[in-house]
């Protein structure tokens, strides 16, 4: 695997606004996992659920204009538990279940998704084997040059895996030390973040921190394609709607997020240099 | 926007083989490349019909979607005139390659679980990562040692063109220079077994888009690959712009997961959008239309309502096409190669056929090119594709 270097991808040519942050887990052990909620016309797989519930939760507490609204999944693998079930079904002889052809895309949920909040904005769904978060917030800063658009929501999405998963993990890592997930086969983790230009709402700013220092590669510990990330800017967001101040994200590229008033104090200082 | 976008090369893979020459003799003459598949056992199913290339010289080792991508984008930038060690940005709408995911499981029903669970290192489930989406993106690039950043679109039928239209957003914004977009899928039993179940297939060997008698979709092989590259970026290398990306659009309908939105209004969305951003709003100086065109009863009427809603006054005299007629449905790839198969009908001066019609249907009540080729004097031309969720793309591309 060939690693992008920070300055390639990761600035931020303007800093980006935090309307909103939820996170799910299900099935994990943690305390905080939830019941999988239950999403008509989806079956068997966390996946979806756990997508739109965390969509849910940014959209319900910051409604916006749908139209000027654009969405962006990130999720190495997709849904593996369909394609897995689905593939396992095929080669055992049974008849494909026709739901499992419908929810085999993450563009279903998303289309669910839209349905229900009026997002008429872009949808689309990525997969990296980099870290989500510095992609998905260079997408929504591209996305947000974008006059037709106020607002991108972000979100990630995680499984655990069963025996494919741990083969096809192996083949990803052999030539490096990074962990296989340790999630159970029913687990799932999504985690979304609702984002803006600052000032419009936002309680948090977020800018590109110096990308040639220490910090810079791929995050310690994380596999590929990990969204352990969006849940810690999450919890940073928390903090800082909390606490107030500011928080340095390392990741490949570093992002810091600032709460609205250090960022408001920051904006008038640099005005009067 | 600070740049023009360019289209500087470009490789392409189908049914009817490799290069831009087997599809002016399939795609542009009207001949559909349909035929029953022998990749897997299509015993199970409604119908054994694929647009499947068969084995013969244009084969790929084993139909495995990366060796395919490396062809492609070795010819793509053998046109394009550009090296190794190019910081290209590399794009690829693609859902993973599939038979991996069928190889495993198989290998694990025939071997029992103990093999199926230590399938790490086993010889018959090699490749297991191809099913990664991101994976084939990280092969692709290092295949051709391009150092750029990469990116993997998975949104289904427009997942390609959603590379090539992030490919614009980075390239206009003065973010990248040059990008390879790539889209692939290769006909294989575990999407056909799903598209069969949802009952989405034809039912009577042929796509007949936009005709009364149409039954649904077939799948078929398709990889393409484009060079995009900013118009200063070309100039100053020398380099020949076959075409230039003059608008692109994306829009979702809020209608349904898997059904189109009645009046094509994502899809209209998406149009009016590219089309503001190339200047044209009205389509005034749009001269074809590369359809979505499944050849299913819920699109293609959709379709035209929303082609009638982008560019209401122009919309009869604009003539309007789908090539899955002849390719079959390309899915993640279905917006690459009909980028190509539109840069080929500008540059041909040719309109590709809307194969297998044979009956007007009242709600489809526009010029689709039946059947037979039409030559034109095409300067700008719209290609448009829609996906599941009622995802849609626009793409408008202008002759130099």
């Amino acid at each position: 695997m060939t690693t992008m270097t920070t300055s390639e991808k990761t600035v931020l040519r303007s800093p980006l606004g935090i309307l909103a942050t939820a996170t799910a887990t299900h099935g994990t052990g943690r305390d905080e996992d939830i019941p999988l909620p239950r999403l008509p016309g989806f079956v068997e797989s966390a996946f979806s659920p756990l997508a739109y519930e965390v969509s849910r939760q940014c959209l319900t507490e910051r409604p916006g204009d749908g139209s000027r609204t654009a969405v962006a999944l990130a999720a190495l693998l997709g849904d593996t538990t369909t394609a897995d079930l689905a593939s396992r079904r095929m080669v055992s002889g049974k008849v494909h279940n026709p739901l499992l052809f419908m929810q085999a895309t993450p563009n279903s949920v998303l289309g669910h998704t839209s349905r229900e909040f009026g997002i008429t904005g872009q949808m689309f769904s990525v997969s990296t084997l980099d870290d989500p978060v510095t992609e998905l917030l260079a997408m929504a800063d591209l996305l947000l040059e974008d006059p037709e658009l106020d607002r991108v929501l972000v979100l990630g999405v995680e499984l655990g895996g069963g025996e494919r998963l741990a083969a096809l993990y192996r083949e990803l890592t052999a030539d490096g030390d990074r962990p296989v997930p340790g999630l159970p086969a029913s687990a799932g983790l999504a985690a979304a973040v609702l984002l803006g230009r600052p000032g419009a709402g936002a309680t948090v700013t977020v800018r590109s921190a110096d990308a040639s220092g220490p910090g810079s590669g791929a995050p310690a510990g994380d596999r590929p394609g990990s969204i352990q990330g969006l849940f810690d800017l999450a919890t940073a967001h928390r903090e800082l709607l909390r606490d107030g101040g500011s928080r340095l994200l390392p990741r490949p590229a570093a992002f810091v997020l600032t709460a609205e008033s250090e960022a408001r104090n920051e904006t008038s200082t640099h005005a009067h240099q | 926007m600070s740049g023009e976008v360019t289209v500087t090369g470009f490789g392409v893979r189908s049914a009817f083989g490799a290069g831009a020459d087997v599809l002016r003799r399939g795609v542009f003459a009207g001949v559909p490349a349909f035929a029953p598949t022998t990749r897997f056992d299509t015993g199970p199913y409604r119908t054994p019909m694929a647009a499947a290339a068969p084995d013969g010289p244009d084969a790929v080792e084993d139909w495995a979607l990366r060796h395919a991508l490396d062809r492609c984008g070795t010819e793509a930038l053998d046109m394009a005139g550009l090296g190794p060690g190019t910081g290209a940005a590399v794009l690829l709408g693609v859902a993973g390659d599939h038979t991996s995911v069928t190889r495993y499981w198989r290998n694990a029903a025939e071997s029992g679980p103990a093999t199926g669970a230590g399938a790490g290192a086993g010889a018959a489930v090699e490749r297991v990562a191809d099913a990664v989406p991101a994976r084939l993106a990280e092969l692709l690039a290092e295949r051709l040692r391009l150092t750029g950043p990469r990116l993997t679109f998975t949104n289904a039928c427009v997942a390609s063109a959603a590379a090539i239209i992030h490919a614009c957003r980075l390239i206009s914004s003065g973010r990248t220079e040059v990008a390879v977009c790539a889209g692939g899928y290769l006909v294989e039993e575990e999407t056909f077994g799903k598209f069969d179940s949802g009952r989405a297939l034809s039912r009577d060997g042929a796509v007949r888009p936009f005709s009364a008698d149409r039954s649904g979709l077939l799948l078929g092989d398709g990889v393409a690959v484009v060079v995009l590259e900013s118009a200063g970026h070309a100039r100053r290398r020398g380099a020949r712009p076959l075409a230039s990306v003059a608008g692109w659009g994306a829009a979702t309908d809020a209608h349904h997961i898997a059904q189109p939105h009645p009046e094509g209004a994502g899809l209209a969305r998406a149009a009016r959008q590219a089309l503001r951003l190339a200047g044209d709003p009205d389509g005034a100086a749009l001269d074809y239309v590369n359809a979505h065109g499944t050849g299913t009863r819920y699109n293609d009427g959709a379709e035209t309502r929303g082609l009638r809603a982008a560019f209401p006054d122009r919309a009869e005299s604009i003539p309007v096409s789908s090539t899955k007629s002849t390719t079959g449905h390309l899915l993640e790839a279905a917006g690459v190669v009909e980028f190509v198969i539109t840069l080929l009908a500008l540059t041909d001066g040719v309109l590709p056929p809307t194969a297998g019609f044979t009956a007007s249907d009242p709600e489809c009540d526009l010029d689709y090119v039946p059947n037979r080729p039409r030559p034109a004097d095409l300067r700008r031309a719209l290609t448009v594709n829609a996906a599941f969720g009622g995802a849609n793309t626009a793409l408008v591309l202008e002759r130099p």
